[in-house]
């Protein structure tokens, strides 16, 4: 039997490597309601966060039209309807990369959480993605955007 | 090894292809996430709700009245072959079972395990409305 050729082995490698991109970055959210749309938000920055997300966020959310100011810890909700929380994971694969970001929003005075926006993606899925990328993605799942 | 032997041993090429889409799919798609349920006397004894009943997330720092009944305590994280385990996979699960225990509430408290990028979740279904 002749021996495979590099080119065959190649071409599985590829077809592989598709099939498992495809599965790199993806997205979720229980988007905000259209009334929740036109109010205020304040999103407060997180103890455990040496990036300063909640300034990322409050730009992205500004982006997509919302009305969405950045805050010190502690200090939302002040005079805004919701408040805004995230969760960030940094994962490390020769180099840092954001594999998690989730964006929570909350109703201030029962604590309800009343929309959330995520996105993950492995080394493979964050490559060409920065930080405000990833962060962008999760805001469009909180408006219903997403992909 | 005799030629023919070769010939059984190493698959087709279409042999091939099916080989690596059904590994694609184990990994991909037949890796949920663990999901430990604890139920109270209160949540085996319940009627279910209806299949995509109405639910109501909380994080663990929201005030709840003191009526509220707890019909079960879940554990949500890593399998360690994991894939489908993001916020939105967790919150499925926590209302398929809040519906199964007739709960309408979910306490939810993150937990963070540096090794993976599942979510980790300890979570606690209550019924509030009487």
């Amino acid at each position: 039997m002749p021996a495979r050729s590099p080119r065959r082995i190649l071409g599985r490698l590829v077809f592989g490597c598709a099939g498992l991109l495809a599965a790199c970055v993806n997205t979720s959210g229980d988007p905000l309601t259209p009334s929740a749309i036109a109010r205020t938000y304040c999103v407060e920055h997180q103890p455990a966060d040496r990036r300063d997300f909640h300034v990322q966020v409050a730009e992205s959310m500004r982006a997509e039209g919302l009305d969405a100011r950045a805050a010190p810890a502690g200090e939302c909700p002040g005079d805004d309807d919701y408040r805004v929380t995230y969760q960030d994971r940094i994962a490390w694969d020769l180099r840092l990369f954001l594999a998690k970001f989730t964006i929570f929003v909350e109703d201030p005075a029962t604590g309800e959480i009343v929309a959330f926006g995520e996105s993950n993606q492995d080394s493979i899925g964050a490559m060409g993605s920065s930080h405000r990328g990833v962060v962008d993605r999760a805001v469009r799942e909180l408006v219903g955007r997403g992909g | 090894m005799r030629h023919d032997e070769v010939a059984r041993a190493k698959p087709s090429g279409a042999q091939s292809v099916v080989l690596i889409l059904a590994g694609l799919a184990v990994g991909l798609g037949g890796c949920g996430m663990r999901v430990d349920v604890t139920k109270t006397d209160a949540g085996r004894l319940a009627t279910p709700r209806e299949e995509g009943c109405s639910v109501r997330f909380f994080n663990d720092t929201a005030s709840l009245p003191a009526t509220c009944e707890a019909r079960a305590r879940v554990t949500l994280g890593d399998t360690g072959f994991s894939v489908s385990c993001g916020t939105g996979d967790a919150r499925r699960h926590l209302r398929r079972l809040a519906c199964e225990v007739a709960g309408d509430t979910v306490v939810t408290k993150s937990r963070n395990n540096s090794m993976s990028t599942c979510i980790g979740m300890e979570a606690t279904i209550l019924r509030c409305e009487q």
